[in-house]
């Protein structure tokens, strides 16, 4: 028997895969094809206070090995997401994280003030790669004094897990996660989807309504990977949430080899729906053939050229 | 309920210039399919080009196989028409929400290649007529067995009336009445709306939008509705022609 189980902070997950914010809702339309109790968590679509109807669209559009997106948070907001989506989470028996964005400190904590409370929440990821509107709109996650503050004024209003979700489009991500881990975050999780844009060569028009949107999908699987061995270099205490590229369920290992001690999949899923539940075998045949008790053992495992 | 399949090619023929009929085994998929619905079609491409599956509406279910009619507009479905019988390729499916069934008659409008769930319709439907219209005869499909009563228009003349598909919609509703349900290009299913408001009968319109999911997960296929933003893979890809904001849609 492989011990698939991982801990990320004091939250233990029945194995390490775990669907990324925004790709998975809150499970509902997928919980169609499988059980997503059988994963290890999954993350609800990035929650607002107020309802937001979310961008123009288009919205998606395909690129080499990867997808443009410019959804704009759009979710009816944290009332809703009590009313409909709570009852739900209810039922699932694995890892429910709730992603969170606000426009301003005061409007994060807000929505922790009215999620703590719901048994049905086992911890909160911070999406920090939203504009924020007291600054200009500059996204929060682009300075560490910022992100610092942000999660020293919510730390005290919840015991729950906080993880924070780091943008990669940052000079130096390890800054910010230190100013995150400094500030009391229990895990960070990496990454965002990358900025990028395409165009339509006979309109000259962008193919996205927004212009610039986020680049995810299997095209960024290598930046992520570097950006979660940095932060684990940087920070071998914190619990890494590998994110970003997930195609196949080796991808996946890969994540944790850099450092990751779970991962999360997004668009991945889109053209393998599958993908989560076939990953969670994947880890498992991988522990078999390399001789591992227990999938902890995969993460950071690394081995470097010797100097 | 979806399925995720892999299912085999059974059969792939082009019916028209730079369009194909496939047939693909898929019983689960069949069993359930109802005219309107869709399924994203994938490739089996390991380095993910192209990357996302591709929505493409039912033209018919029966027999455990599904039958779906492609034009070729670009890489993927270019792919698709390079399959031969015995490939397997993944379809998810069904998915959507698919045209009401009508209670007194229906009226078909099919443009091009939307005139595929509509084929579907006319051959679950009681005695609806389709009318389907194509630029010229080269583009028309070639049917295996037509389904129902049908009205062909061309617009150039070559084949059937000479024209748009929408020109005969209003002589349809007088003489019969009924339900329109339209499939095509924007400009044709939003003169089908207008002349079934005019005559004052109910209008349903199959749209199309880029998705990932196709299922309803990722917010990415939305268009605008009288009521806000609407998913197309799952609030549609059927909507109630009044209930759509055309001018956002049309550019
Ligand atoms: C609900 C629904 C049902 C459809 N049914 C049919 C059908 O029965 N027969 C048929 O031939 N076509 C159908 N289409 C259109 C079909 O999905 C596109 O022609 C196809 O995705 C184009 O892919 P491509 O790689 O050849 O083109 P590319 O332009 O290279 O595709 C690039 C990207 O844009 C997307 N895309 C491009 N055009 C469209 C479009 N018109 N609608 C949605 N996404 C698009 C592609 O899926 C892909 O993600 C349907 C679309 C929808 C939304
Ligand atoms: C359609 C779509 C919507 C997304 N929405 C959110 C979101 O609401 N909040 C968030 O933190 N990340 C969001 N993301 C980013 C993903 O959670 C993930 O970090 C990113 O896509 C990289 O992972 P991937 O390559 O596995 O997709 C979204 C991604 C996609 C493709
Ligand atoms: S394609 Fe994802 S919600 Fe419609």
């Amino acid at each position: 028997m492989i011990d698939l189980s991982v801990k990320i902070g004091s939250l233990c997950l029945k194995n390490p895969v775990i669907t990324a914010s925004g790709c998975y809702g809150v499970g509902r339309e997928y919980g169609e094809l499988y059980d997503p109790s059988k994963l290890g968590g999954i993350v609800t679509k990035t929650i607002t206070l107020r309802p937001r109807e979310g961008n123009s669209p288009p919205r998606i559009c395909e690129t080499a090995a990867g997808m443009l997106n410019s959804i704009g948070l759009a979710n009816s907001g944290v009332g809703a997401f009590i009313r409909d989506d709570i009852p739900f989470l209810r039922k699932l028996e694995c890892a429910r994280i709730v992603s969170i964005a606000g426009e301003g400190l005061d409007e994060f904590a807000e929505l922790i003030r009215r999620l703590d409370p719901l048994g049905e929440i086992d911890g909160f990821e911070i999406n920090v790669s939203c504009p924020n509107v007291e600054r200009g709109g500059l996204a929060f996650g682009t300075d560490p004094d910022v992100v610092g503050k942000l999660v020293d004024s919510i730390r005290p209003l919840t015991q729950k897990p906080l993880w924070v979700k780091l943008t990669p489009n940052v000079t130096d991500i390890v800054k910010i996660g230190k100013a995150a881990v400094d500030s009391g975050a229990d895990a960070l999780c990496a990454i965002n989807t990358l900025l990028g844009m395409a165009i339509d060569i006979d309109t000259k028009k962008p193919m996205i309504g927004n212009v610039v949107a986020g680049l995810s999908g299997p095209a960024i699987l290598p930046v992520a990977l570097m950006k979660v061995f940095q932060l684990h270099t940087a920070l071998p205490e914190t619990p890494i949430v590998g994110i970003g590229g997930i195609g196949y369920p080796k991808d996946a290992i890969t994540h944790m080899i850099a450092g990751a001690c779970a991962v999360q999949i997004g668009s991945g899923q889109f053209p393998y729906p599958m993908l989560p539940l076939d990953t969670v075998a994947g880890i498992e045949t991988y522990c078999v053939i390399k001789g591992l008790s227990k999938a902890q053992e995969i993460t950071g495992s690394l081995i470097l050229p010797v100097k | 309920m979806p399925f995720d399949t892999l299912s085999e090619v059974t059969a792939i023929q082009q019916i028209a210039e730079g369009t194909f009929r496939m047939i693909l085994e898929a019983p689960e998929i069949a069993r359930e399919a109802m005219p309107g619905q869709f399924a994203m079609v994938g490739f089996n491409s390991p380095l993910f080009d192209p990357f996302l599956r591709r929505p493409l509406s039912f033209s018919s279910a029966e027999f455990g196989r599904v039958e779906f009619i492609v034009r070729v507009v670009g890489w993927g479905t270019a792919l698709l028409s390079d399959l031969i019988s015995g490939e397997q390729i993944p379809i998810l499916g069904p998915l959507g929400t698919p045209f009401p069934r009508p209670e007194g008659g229906a009226i078909l409008v099919g443009g091009g290649v939307g005139v595929a769930p509509l084929l579907f319709a006319g051959a679950r439907w009681k005695n609806p007529i389709l009318l389907y219209g194509e630029a010229n005869s080269e583009k028309l499909c070639h049917m295996h067995s037509v389904p129902c009563e049908i009205i062909i228009a061309t617009e150039d003349g070559s084949t059937g009336l000479s024209g748009y598909v929408t020109d005969g919609l209003r002589e349809q509703i007088d003489k019969c009445g009924g339900t329109v349900f339209a499939c095509g290009p924007v400009k044709m299913m939003r003169r089908a709306y207008e002349i079934a408001a005019e005559m004052g009968v109910e209008c349903y319109v199959s749209l199309e939008a880029r998705m990932a999911c196709g299922v309803g997960a990722c917010m990415g296929c939305v268009i605008q509705t009288k009521d806000g933003y609407k998913r197309v893979c799952k609030d549609g890809p059927v909507f109630d022609a009044a209930q759509i904001d055309w001018e956002a849609l049309d550019d």
